[in-house]
């Protein structure tokens, strides 16, 4: 059980602001932090790794690391850290690298197999690509047998085939090891599939905790779906408008009346949803 | 005898100081890095001024600190500790006009280092010492390397602090640079020119050297 009650004033994107966080997390759970940039996720990462200060208290399976006589330095608290810019140690090979957190060849050995690095365990790490370096980062931080994993957005500069690729291999190394896992994620189905728990902050508070399921599907009431998107332009075709939205990665049109066009401006978050008829879905 | 006296005396002289500038330089390039440290302009101003401030004028303050009667000196004095017309003091006016050109290089390289991976380090279980010399420092090896050469050459080329602390003792304190004056002084051309081919080859190589880890960087 992790328990955490913290503080800390931070400068947020509107300014000023408090990060004030209240969580308990269950052993061997899997949560994902998300929420908008500046909203204070890795702020709070880095809090419960010990590699910043903030008012309050962290305690983990009944040791406090953190109130106010005791902070428990970074190097004594255990944790795998998965940066999302790999941070991998250049001057050292694969293995070198896993090898220097703890001399256990063994498990090295077996964890660049999961992850199907052996064939590169003395490649050195400029020569790697993006999602090689973040196998290899995600290999190091499990070297220390972690009870706690955190990880700041490590899919978020990798393509779509690597990020569902390396989701299965988190996964299973979560499960292989029996970790407390907390992810910084912005990508909802990266959070669907992986996290038992979704937790969102905005501007420092915790705004949304639960269940992937509920936390990240946006019907409301009979709707069959609905969409957050982009509205990225609206353009008048005769007497109708035609909107232009970015959903994803996707861009489509819908048809607005008059009244709904004036009321919307380029820019605004739109959500898009139907009710009227039964989605149809194809295999592409 | 008249060129390698000098010669050797020389290499001596940068044998050492190249020594203490490992040994002090590197630390003190680690502390001005941190960010936090308390007076670091102080010490930052202490480092960087051999830079700025005239080679002659601070070997005249260095004589006034460490001479017999100087503030230090005195003291120094009495434990048989003697910069003056001496071996020591030749690597101290060496080390101080090297000292800036080895820190001030060094600490930026570590300070540009990525805090991401020392973060890395940490998380780890690795103290910030060990972070350094086993991270850090291996990482940016060609940048120390660099350094270090450059701040040699300067060493090498030093004359005005170690004409004020060696005293230019014909056969006892006469670097290569200060034999190359008296060599001319005394109309001593062809000695002059033989010493000055050696400072030549010797400024080539530290050029060549440099070149080669410019190139070595590029490839990998």
């Amino acid at each position: 059980m992790i328990e955490i009650s913290i503080e800390k004033e931070l400068l947020g994107s509107l300014g000023k602001m408090d990060l004030c966080i209240d969580l308990r997390i269950d052993r061997q759970s899997f949560v994902a932090l998300s929420g908008q940039s500046g909203s204070g996720k890795t702020t709070l990462l880095r809090i419960i790794a010990g590699l910043e200060k903030a008012k309050g208290r962290i305690c983990v399976d009944g040791e406090v690391w953190l109130d106010q006589n005791v902070y428990r330095a970074p190097q004594k608290r255990g944790i795998g850290f998965v940066f999302q810019d790999y941070a991998l140690f250049p001057n050292m090979s694969v293995l070198e690298n896993l090898l220097f957190v703890k001399k256990d060849k063994a498990l090295a050995e077996q964890l660049l197999e999961m992850t199907e690095l052996s064939e590169l365990a003395h490649r050195k790490p400029a020569t790697l690509s993006g999602g090689q370096k973040q196998r290899v980062s995600l290999c190091r931080a499990m070297m220390n047998r972690p009870k706690l994993l955190l990880m700041d957005e490590p899919l978020s500069a990798l393509d779509p085939s690597m990020r569902t690729k390396l989701q299965h291999e988190i996964l299973s190394l979560h499960k292989a090891f029996e970790t407390t896992t907390i992810m910084v994620s912005h990508d909802p189905s990266e959070m669907y599939k992986l996290s038992s728990r979704v937790v969102v902050l905005s501007q420092g508070k915790i705004v949304q905790d639960g269940d992937a399921k509920s936390v990240l599907l946006r019907t409301q009431g009979s709707q069959k779906f609905s969409f957050e998107g982009e509205l990225l332009d609206i353009v008048k075709v005769d007497v109708i408008y035609v909107a232009i939205v970015a959903i994803g990665q996707q861009i489509v049109e819908v048809v607005l009346d008059e009244g709904e066009a004036q009321n919307l401006r380029a820019g605004d978050i739109v959500n898009i949803g139907t009710k009227a008829f039964a989605p149809i879905l194809h295999k592409k | 005898m008249q060129v390698w006296h000098p010669l050797v005396l020389s290499l001596k002289t940068l044998g050492c100081v190249g020594l203490l500038l490992v040994v002090l330089g590197i630390p003190l390039a680690y502390l001005l890095s941190k960010e936090e440290l308390k007076y670091k302009w102080f010490l930052e101003t202490l480092v960087t001024l051999p830079l700025i401030f005239p080679p002659i004028a601070i070997g005249f303050l260095l004589l006034l600190l460490l001479g017999k009667y100087g503030w230090i000196g005195t003291y120094l004095n009495q434990i048989g500790i003697r910069f003056i017309f001496d071996f020591k003091g030749l690597v101290l006016a060496g080390f101080v006009a090297a000292l800036p050109l080895m820190v001030k290089p060094l600490q930026s390289a570590i300070e540009l280092f990525p805090k991401a991976i020392k973060e890395a380090a940490y998380m780890s279980g690795k103290s910030p010492l060990y972070t350094l010399c086993f991270i850090v420092l291996p990482s940016i090896r060609k940048s120390l390397i660099a350094a270090l050469l450059i701040a040699l050459a300067r060493a090498l080329g030093e004359v005005g602090i170690t004409l004020m602390l060696g005293g230019n003792i014909v056969g006892k304190t006469d670097t290569i640079s200060l034999a190359i004056y008296n060599a001319v002084f005394d109309g001593d051309y062809p000695l002059a020119l033989s010493l000055c081919t050696i400072l030549i080859v010797v400024s080539l190589a530290v050029f060549a050297a440099l070149h080669f880890l410019e190139r070595r960087d590029k490839v990998l």
